[in-house]
């Protein structure tokens, strides 16, 4: 198994691959070199804004080991104890919902930069 | 031909009516933009659309007044204007730098002036953001903060309405006119157009650089641009001072305001634009409604527009009941939104 490390040199979180919506991951605690047992794994979704949503993925097990399958995609962070560490959750596809918002948004605006140049009459 | 006026080309004052909307665009922080995500810039151009540009026509004619009401008026606007700008480079500019780069945007904004039609730069920059925009989105996918959301809406009503404001109102009331001239009633448009469409882009940016810093302190490329962007809000500032003197005391004051902003007034960013700027646009607001009549249409569309967000809260979840309860409001405000969009003040 290809071990990915995402996390920096020193941090006690690691994940086999970077997650994805609807992907399963495997979540790894190691504490001084050791894997952590019994670690309570949560996820943070959306951390420092106003739709922060926390969800527990689990426990590790014997090996400091717990599998996760995210969500929902974008960015979150992954907490053991006082660990964390900060991922961006793969979307599953384009979410229409932001889109059809930003094509309405460009088409509002650019309807008005018509209207703007548009010829009229003096009156 | 478009035609023109008093040797003036019709297209002069979106310069300057870009520059006021453009100082709307610092406020989308991604601590606001995470309160409602798209839902805040769609009421903005909900209300660009149905009453800026009825309110800017309208208030086209009256720029040149100088009784009282009106200094009243524009006094209000003018601190709105200006402390816009200062929340904008405060909450954008890093702490460190602050205090000589708020004073380097103040004096290159009152030099630029003085070299006239400085308002057409907000070109280029509405130009930049779009680029900038689309440079980021290659970097991280947006969607986390671009998420439209009405949980709390109570949080971002208020900014958006303030920065529907500002880019399409400030088209009449807040730019540097010297005079009505025939051929200008379709500049505001033209002006909120090009201002939403650096909204959007802004938004977009901020959205995408935040999930590429993994909720991190923003990218370099969103830092100048929204600096660039509050620069024009200075510009637009500083152009409504009648002397070169009273123009380097504004900026002074916008340098003062912006180090408050920065230092001990850092917690009250976010209070200016839900709460401090829209109290200062609805006092001009309503000081220029009791000076033109022209506006009526506009105050009521406002206020039809208020119940409809105050009275959110309480529609039916069912459908039926939920649409016999809006549609009186809806089609109120549709009538009045659009009497306020195609009136001809002029």
């Amino acid at each position: 198994m290809i071990l990915v490390l995402l996390s920096m040199a020193h941090a006690s979180i690691e994940l086999e691959v970077a997650p994805a919506v609807g992907t399963e991951v495997v979540v790894v605690v190691v504490r001084d070199g050791v894997p952590g047992r019994g670690e309570t794994v949560r996820v943070m979704h959306r951390p420092g804004t106003v739709h922060e949503r926390e969800r527990a993925i689990g426990i590790t097990d014997g090996r400091g080991r717990v599998t996760w399958t995210p969500e929902e995609g974008g960015v979150a962070e992954v907490r053991a104890g006082t660990e964390l560490r900060a991922v961006h959750i793969a979307y599953s596809g384009v979410p229409a919902t932001p889109l059809t918002a930003i094509a309405l948004l460009l088409a509002a605006s650019l309807g008005l930069v018509f209207t703007g140049l548009r010829r009229r009459r003096r009156p | 031909m478009r035609p023109t006026g008093r040797g003036q080309s019709w297209w002069w004052p979106i310069g300057p009516a870009l520059c006021v909307g453009l100082a709307a665009v610092p406020a989308f922080t991604p601590q606001v933009l995470a309160t409602g995500g798209l839902a805040i810039p769609a009421v903005a151009t909900l209300f660009a659309v149905f009453l800026g540009p009825g309110l800017a026509r309208s208030d086209w004619v009256a720029s040149d007044s100088s009784s009282p009401m009106h200094v009243l008026a524009r006094g209000f606007a003018d601190a709105a204007l200006l402390g816009s700008v200062a929340v904008g480079l405060a909450s954008w500019l890093p702490t460190s730098m602050a205090s000589w780069a708020s004073l380097s945007v103040w004096l290159l904004a009152a030099v630029a002036v003085g070299y006239g039609r400085a308002g057409l730069l907000a070109l280029p920059v509405v130009l930049g953001l779009a680029g900038s925009c689309v440079l980021l989105l290659g970097r991280a996918e947006p969607w986390g903060l671009l998420t439209p959301s009405v949980d709390a809406w109570s949080d971002w009503l208020s900014v958006a309405l303030a920065v529907g404001a500002l880019v399409s109102w400030g088209a009449g009331q807040w730019s540097f006119v010297p005079s009505p001239q025939p051929g200008r009633q379709s500049v505001p448009s033209l002006a909120s157009g090009l201002a939403l469409m650096a909204v959007l882009a802004a938004c977009v940016g901020v959205a995408a650089s935040w999930e590429h810093s993994l909720a991190g302190p923003p990218g370099p490329i969103v830092v100048v641009g929204m600096v660039l962007a509050a620069a024009m809000g200075a510009i637009a500032t500083l152009q409504r001072a009648s002397t070169p003197r009273w123009r380097l005391g504004i900026a002074g004051l916008g340098w003062l305001a912006t180090l408050w902003f920065a230092g001990p007034a850092e917690g009250l960013r976010l209070a200016w634009w839900s709460a401090n700027l829209p109290v200062l646009l609805g006092v001009a607001a309503g000081l220029r409604a009791i000076i033109s009549r022209e506006l009526r249409w506009s105050v009521a569309a406002v206020v039809l527009l208020g119940s409809a967000a105050l009275s959110f809260g309480g529609v039916p979840t069912l459908v039926l009941p939920a649409v016999a309860s809006v549609l009186p409001l809806v089609f109120a405000f549709w009538v009045a939104g659009t009497r306020a969009a195609f009136s001809r003040a002029l």
